[in-house]
């Protein structure tokens, strides 16, 4: 049983500041959704009003098609993986990932089962004794998993969980999450500004600016597709070539470069717009010139 | 070596009142006096005895106890309220709720005699207990805020995303990691309170004789070591009692 996600109009105002302004996002069921920007583009804002943290100022949510914007955090069911774990340090593993278990005043028998079992899919049952301060940054990771996974929530929220791991680790953290993921097959945001993460790790990826989201698509799409300049210039490499717009058709332009050379180049623009063709530096082939 | 000496130095500079104090109390001669002549226990014999003391003794207790109890729920809820809340005129509260701190107890000894006779309290056990309970609520807020302070607020969010209610989350994430600063500050009311003199001399009604009064009144009237004899036993009461709680819950290497 899984569950899909929807974001309405959603927005969040500080006074006059707006840190999230009407982002319209439908996560599918079991899809693994990133929201990709730079600090302070509002894609933890974002994923804040999800869980119920913050409460936004205009706009809903939905799972499922039902309306949760005025749901408190603990009963949204939506299980999040915090940046630096935020493990309970005074309970051992086992404690913090039964807490949950417990909140929902489960029998003894069960809360000790699916503890185990939490603790065996993260491959940490053996150290269901330990203390948070007495693991290693992954292994913290994996019981901020556990903690959540045991619940079988409807949503998994992912703050940004892998940067304070090396590097290594993280690569391995990604397939470990996404595989997890996929095979409980529960619904995710997963927030970061790392594009490699992003790519990696989700079904689709979000990128967000200012407060808004520019372009929803899969890795491959916001790649060779972006949809505005910010996502050219986010996502990997590009030069960026500023010019008119001669001739279009069906997506296909001719763009001229400030009187010089005219180059065809492929989006939605009208004759006489200005802009910039965004090209890939591995898309460039050099050849001998005619002479 | 030099360290050493300075250290030494300082240790006995600080302790050596204290130590005159003890020995005193086991001298034979009718006086205080150091160093003691001969020993005998007959001094702490006349404490026990004295149904002044006991009695001095038990109602310094329960003042203690009465007002630790209220400073520390007080004074908890303050810090909390202070460090979490955002609200306008955040700092002219925190200020004004320090504020006992930076009075001279005197002042606030005659502050709270017109007030209390205004409404009744003077002379009473509950205005005792209120008064010193408005001392020393400022330094639970003190303590609490500090363990607030290394306080990572993401684990209240994460309690609450997992199901938990507020109730919940207070009493098993919030309660447990801020207990090093409730306990200290609880252990600091107490002794602040059983120490109080000057607050209690204006405020106590006819009868009420706290330790600290007692004790007061007793080296203006006679110049008998049993005060010695009840100083003595009062250091031997904190030693067993206040440093194994400092060592569970003030250390820094245990913290």
């Amino acid at each position: 049983m899984t569950h899909d996600l929807q974001l309405v109009g959603l927005g969040k105002a500080y006074g006059a500041t707006r840190a999230v302004e009407d982002v319209n996002l439908a996560v599918a069921r079991g899809e693994m959704m990133a929201l990709l920007g730079p600090s302070g583009c509002g894609k933890t804002t974002t994923l804040r009003m999800v869980a119920g943290f913050i409460a936004p100022t205009e706009g809903r949510i939905l799972v499922d098609g039902a309306d949760i914007t005025g749901v408190t955090a603990n009963r949204r069911d939506a299980g999040m993986v915090f940046q630096n774990y935020a493990l309970f340090p005074h309970m051992t593993v086992a404690r913090n990932v039964a807490f949950g278990l417990r909140c929902r005043r489960l029998p003894d028998a069960e809360v000790t089962a699916r503890t185990a079992q939490a603790l065996e899919q993260v491959g940490l049952g053996a150290l269901a004794g330990r203390y948070p301060r007495q693991l290693s940054g992954g292994q913290q990771q994996r019981v901020a998993l556990a903690r959540v996974l045991v619940l079988r929530p409807k949503l998994l929220l992912f703050d940004e969980p892998l940067s304070n791991l090396d590097a290594k680790l993280r690569v391995q953290m990604r397939q470990e999450i996404r595989s997890l993921q996929q095979s409980v097959g529960i619904t995710a945001l997963f927030v970061t500004h790392d594009q490699d993460e992003a790519s990696t790790i989700a079904d689709r990826i979000a990128v967000m600016n200012q407060g808004r989201i520019e372009q929803v698509g899969t890795p491959s799409e916001v790649y060779n597709e972006p949809a505005t300049r910010f996502v050219a210039d986010f996502i990997g490499r590009s030069n960026m070539i500023e010019g008119t717009v001669e001739h279009a058709a069906d997506g296909d332009l001719r763009v001229r470069i400030n009187a010089g050379p005219v180059f065809p180049a492929h989006g939605n623009a009208r004759p006489g717009q200005r802009g910039a063709i965004a090209v890939r530096p591995e898309k460039i082939d050099l050849a001998a010139a005619d002479t | 070596m030099m360290l050493w000496a300075v250290n030494a130095l300082i240790a006995l500079y600080l302790l050596a009142p204290v130590l005159v104090v003890v020995a005193t109390a086991f001298t034979t001669t009718g006086y205080p006096v150091f160093p003691p002549r001969g020993f005998t226990l007959r001094w702490f014999e006349s404490v026990l005895n004295s149904r002044e003391f006991l009695e001095a003794m038990r109602l310094s207790a329960v003042l203690a106890a009465a007002s630790t109890a209220i400073a520390t729920v007080l004074g908890t809820l303050a810090a909390l309220g202070l460090a979490r809340g955002s609200f306008r005129g955040r700092q002219a509260v925190a200020a004004i709720f320090l504020s006992p701190i930076f009075f001279p107890a005197i002042v606030l000894g005659l502050a709270l005699l017109i007030f209390y006779n205004r409404v009744g309290l003077a002379g009473t056990l509950p205005g005792m207990i209120a008064a010193h309970a408005v001392l020393t609520t400022p330094f639970v807020i003190r303590m609490v805020m500090a363990s607030l302070a290394e306080f990572d607020p993401a684990v209240e969010e994460a309690a609450e995303n997992l199901g938990a209610s507020r109730l919940r989350t207070f009493f098993q994430v919030t309660l447990p990691l801020i207990r090093p600063g409730v306990v200290a500050g609880a252990v600091f009311a107490f002794i602040l309170s059983f120490d109080e003199l000057v607050v209690s001399l204006f405020l106590a009604g006819p009868g009420m004789q706290t330790l600290p009064i007692r004790i007061f009144t007793s080296l203006e009237y006679s110049s008998r070591p049993d005060v010695s004899a009840i100083s003595t036993m009062l250091i031997l009461v904190w030693l067993l009692v206040g440093v194994p709680l400092y060592r569970r819950y003030l250390d820094i290497r245990h913290a």
